[in-house]
């Protein structure tokens, strides 16, 4: 069984738009998982038909009894994110749940309360099984709770004897993209031919060698700008990555989203003819390594 | 006046929009980029020989010759970057939250400051009125609000800001958007916009911060942003055409206001009414 996980660095270059293809296109068993917790959209596309919820609980936020507090202050010393008030309140949004005020309040004033950062759902959907999230407004450990995603996936996909997961990404190179691609088997990057969307695929591509994960990249929008699509080619060339192809700019792109499509389900235009040969592509790469 | 410019989802045009407001000011005014994953603020100005400071966190150094194997560090650490084995003590940089529980908790005194990098913070004053300040996170670093912070903390209080925010609702969104007296959302009028639209206006709620909209991508005849603005009460403050000719501007590095009068009128106009309607509010 293979993991792909797709990502971008760069955020909007359609990640789900290929990642929504994908599922469509692939005919062998799989699992889909929307890795995107913060702004999860691939159940918009692939509707899940019935879910099982689940909550995720991690972390704890700091809790300060009054009665108990003495106004000595040294919560506040200590508190390496300002999380507590010079009046003894502690800014939950603040608060990194790290336990040192608790483990040092003379007074044993201060308690930690486990906290609930997101639900999360085990979805039937007419492309297969898929796993996603809904991580709570300013919820902490989207990294944790996406590892919880793909552990989850994994026991799917072995219950089922599925041959791929295929994962659609969250955008950046922190933490959550770092737990999306970590110990998987293939990545591809989606980027588009602007300045900021190479520079950060290219930072994107770094995250990966850091983390010897694999890559393949592909360029969407491509005649946007054919200069920068040939020199992200010429770099997917000379480095270790494998260039998969670049998909023109196509208004049936936008159009299916509005009809909550993939495009390759939407139309038979330029577009999604391009992206049914990257998904071959893909697939065989995948195959052979 | 510290104006944040996110969206929840990315991609709808934050730095088109926090580089265009910047640029057409006409005043003394800053530009944080605080998307430190993807920084792409700098790209739209010369910022050859900015100035360059790294950002280093605390993390723990063991001195082994005092360390006795007491576990007390691996017990106060909530995020497992510490672990006692065969009595030396092992330590995961990257697990590592910069909390400082095991300095303090260490009876031996064997931990000291064993400072990791996070990242670098590039600042350079562009022209009379525009400065630059950007953060960039270090490959394999995760700690991008800690970053997002640092660049703040450059920011001069007497001089207006433009914060161009990392995409989402999670921690590093929350440190860009926190401090700041008003949000602007940028989004587009698809159904992926529209979804990550609402978790980014529950999200400015939730801070209790003041917000309104900018469409970008806008085409007449789709409402779906209007329809939830009105219903939701947030008020839409801009439209940015849907046109190719200013996705190529941008796909090249140009500032798409440098070229269209009329565009660089309507961010002006913008961010004046944001600034007299919410500055002292």
């Amino acid at each position: 069984m293979k993991e792909l996980v797709i990502i971008s660095g760069k955020g909007g270059t359609g990640k789900t738009c290929v990642s929504a293809s994908f599922a469509r296109l692939c005919e062998d068993k799989k699992i889909l998982v929307d890795a995107d917790v913060d702004a999860a959209n691939l159940h918009l596309i692939i509707e899940p038909l019935d879910s099982e919820q689940s909550s995720f609980t991690s972390g704890v936020k700091a809790k300060i009894n009054k009665d108990k507090c003495i106004e000595c202050g040294l919560c506040i010393e200590r508190c390496e994110f300002d999380a507590i008030s010079d009046d003894f309140v502690v800014n939950e949004i603040d608060c990194e749940g790290c336990g040192v005020c608790h483990e040092f309040c003379p007074e044993k004033a201060i308690d930690l309360i486990p906290e609930e950062s997101g639900k999360w759902f085990v979805s039937k959907t007419d492309s297969g099984t898929m796993v996603h999230a809904k991580l709570n407004i300013g919820g902490e450990n989207s990294g944790l709770l996406i590892n919880h995603l793909r552990k989850r996936a994994k026991q799917e996909a072995e219950k089922q004897n599925a041959s791929i997961i295929i994962s659609d990404g969250p955008p950046g190179t922190g933490c959550p993209a770092t737990s999306s691609i970590t110990g998987a088997d293939h990545v591809l990057i989606v980027t588009e031919p602007t300045k900021s969307g190479y520079h950060d695929m290219i930072k994107a591509k770094d995250l990966c060698d850091f983390l010897k994960v694999p890559v393949m990249i592909l360029v969407n929008k491509y005649d946007l700008n054919p200069e920068i699509t040939d020199e992200i080619e010429n770099y997917a060339n000379k480095s270790n990555a494998v260039f998969m192809g670049k998909i023109p700019f196509d208004d049936d792109f936008p159009k299916a989203i509005m009809n909550k499509k993939a495009p390759v389900e939407y139309s038979n235009g330029q577009g999604a003819e391009v992206l049914k040969i990257i998904f071959k592509k893909v697939m065989e790469n995948i195959n052979k390594n | 006046m510290k104006i944040c410019v996110a969206s929840g989802k990315g991609g709808t045009g934050k730095t088109t929009v926090a580089t265009s407001l910047a640029a057409s000011f006409g005043e003394k005014i800053q530009l944080a980029d605080c998307d430190v994953e993807a920084p792409n603020a700098s790209i739209f100005f010369d910022v050859s020989e900015a100035e360059k400071e790294d950002i280093f966190l605390f993390i723990p150094q063991i001195d082994q010759s005092k360390c006795t194997g007491c576990k007390e560090c691996e017990r106060v650490c909530r995020y497992n970057a510490l672990a006692v084995v065969l009595n030396k003590v092992m330590i995961f940089p990257t697990l590592c939250h910069s909390c400082k529980g095991c300095l303090y908790i260490c009876p031996e005194k064997a931990i000291s400051d064993g400072q990791k990098m996070l990242g670098s913070i590039y600042s350079k004053q562009i022209n009379e009125n525009i400065k630059i300040i950007s953060g960039d996170l270090k490959t394999g670093e995760m700690a991008s609000p800690m970053l997002i912070g640092s660049v703040q903390k450059k920011l001069d209080p007497n001089i207006h800001s433009i914060i161009d925010s990392p995409p989402g609702t999670s921690c590093p969104a929350i440190a860009a958007m926190k401090d700041c007296d008003y949000v602007i959302l940028v989004t587009e009028p698809t159904p992926f916009g529209l979804s990550d639209l609402k978790l980014a206006v529950e999200t400015s709620r939730l801070l209790g911060k003041p917000c309104g909209i900018i469409i970008n991508k806008h085409m007449e005849e789709i409402r779906i942003i209007h329809e939830y603005a009105n219903e939701a009460n947030v008020p839409i403050l801009m439209e940015i055409p849907y046109s190719r000719d200013l996705a190529v501007d941008y796909s090249k590095g140009n500032l798409v206001v440098s070229t269209r009068s009329g565009l660089m009128k309507q961010f002006k106009n913008t961010l004046d009414s944001i600034i007299s309607e919410n500055l002292g509010a």
